[in-house]
């Protein structure tokens, strides 16, 4: 070894990042080498110059603060409960990812109900409310449907009708089933025959103006 | 580290008293101002509390893992006040010397401006150079701990400390010769 090398390899054994023949190899150098020798002395003495200045310790209004932080952030979790979400079950990269997917997935999801709804929907037939017939029993009449009514500027609008029985049962689409729910809910709280009027727009079917509805309860049907 | 993540106040307590002093006097000896030193160190913990995640044992110690924080805004004041921080020492020297209560009045005065030289030594090293010689002579970490905090490979953290190493035995080379002298005066 000479000079040059133990020169380049003298800080790393300064710092212990030498193997132990490396270290045995400089020292025997060093042991009849006094330039190196005097050189090895000065990186020992600055090493001991620089250790001999310390730094105060932090102030205690420093370790208050973080722990503060600390207690503030676990308390909050305590408060809410266990918080976890989806999202804390995914690595980094993956977050956002996943999160324009769900997106993308709600939207399609919301676009397909809605075309579907419109697309399979069966038209509902409004039956007008019947008068009552003289002696008081179960009005009679013609249930014939009225069709859709032209729309002022063209178009159709879709009557609504407010018999559940049978046409209910032949469409299965999910705005039917609404439709259903919504006046089987009317019809238990109002009497045989009385008539009601709903604003409710379901998806795909608009009330025709000043529609309104008779409801019939399940022994008057013909 | 996992039981403080948990929400283990008494872990936490141990993380900081561990490694609170460490990194700040990391920050301290990189900005030489206390304020912005206990700054820089608060910001270092909040990071752990706030993203204990973040932290990952195979990548290194918790301490490279806060000095890497803490350099990163180190640095960020830096460029922020263009790429030096003025050199204010606060008016009661922060720059302590070893135990003073058993030394006599001027022992105590050489060691302080001894401190004080010496930080101004390392002041006037370039920001990347005083990093390297802090981490490597106050922090006692690795090369490869160093490389990991300041980004850089093990060549480059060699250089960076060599060329601090001369830069310091040229500026303090008074002190280097005469440390011998002065222990004999004062016999």
């Amino acid at each position: 070894m000479n000079c040059d090398d133990i020169d380049r390899q003298m800080e790393a054994m300064l710092d212990g990042a030498l193997d132990q023949q490396a270290e045995r190899s400089i020292k025997t150098h060093l042991s009849f080498c006094p330039t190196c020798q005097s050189k090895w002395e000065q990186l020992k003495g600055l090493r001991s110059l620089l250790q001999k200045t310390t730094t105060s310790a932090p102030s205690e209004a420093l370790e208050s603060r973080v722990m503060s932080a600390f207690h503030r952030k676990h308390a909050s979790e305590r408060s809410v409960g266990t918080r976890w979400s989806i999202s804390s079950l995914l690595p980094g990269q993956a977050k956002p990812v996943f999160a324009v997917l769900l997106i993308a997935m709600m939207i399609a999801a919301l676009t397909g109900a809605f075309i579907l709804g419109r697309v399979t929907a069966k038209p509902l037939v409004m039956i007008p409310p019947a008068a009552p017939s003289k002696d008081g029993t179960s009005p009679q009449g013609s249930r014939a449907p009225v069709g859709p009514e032209p729309l002022v500027g063209g178009g159709l609008r879709r009557p609504i009708t407010a018999t559940p029985s049978a046409s209910f049962r032949r469409i299965p689409t999910k705005a039917q089933r609404q439709a259903r729910n919504l006046i089987e809910s009317f019809s238990s709280v109002s009497k045989a025959g009385a008539t009601y009027s709903t604003t409710t727009a379901l998806p795909g079917f608009e009330p025709a103006t000043g529609a309104s509805a008779r409801v019939i309860k399940g022994d008057e049907q013909q | 580290m996992e039981m403080a993540a948990r929400g283990d106040a008494s872990a936490f307590s141990e993380l900081y008293h561990r490694h609170g002093h460490r990194v700040y006097s990391f920050a301290y000896r990189m900005l030489s101002v206390e304020s912005v030193a206990e700054d820089v160190t608060q910001e270092a913990f909040l990071v752990l509390i706030e993203h204990p995640e973040q932290y990952r044992s195979e990548r290194g110690s918790v301490l490279t893992f806060l000095c890497a924080i803490a350099r990163h805004h180190i640095f960020h004041l830096f460029r922020r006040r263009g790429y030096e921080v003025e050199m204010g020492f606060d008016d009661d020297v922060n720059q302590t010397g070893p135990d003073e209560s058993e030394q006599d009045p001027l022992t105590i005065l050489l060691g302080q401006e001894l401190s004080a030289e010496v930080a101004a030594a390392i002041g006037e090293l370039s920001p990347l150079q005083r990093e390297a010689i802090v981490l490597r002579e106050f922090q006692e970490l690795s090369y490869e701990e160093i490389a990991r905090v300041t980004c850089a490979d093990v060549s480059v953290v060699k250089v960076r400390l060599h060329r601090a190493r001369q830069s310091l035995a040229r500026r303090l080379a008074p002190y280097l010769n005469s440390g011998r002298e002065v222990r004999h005066e004062l016999r």
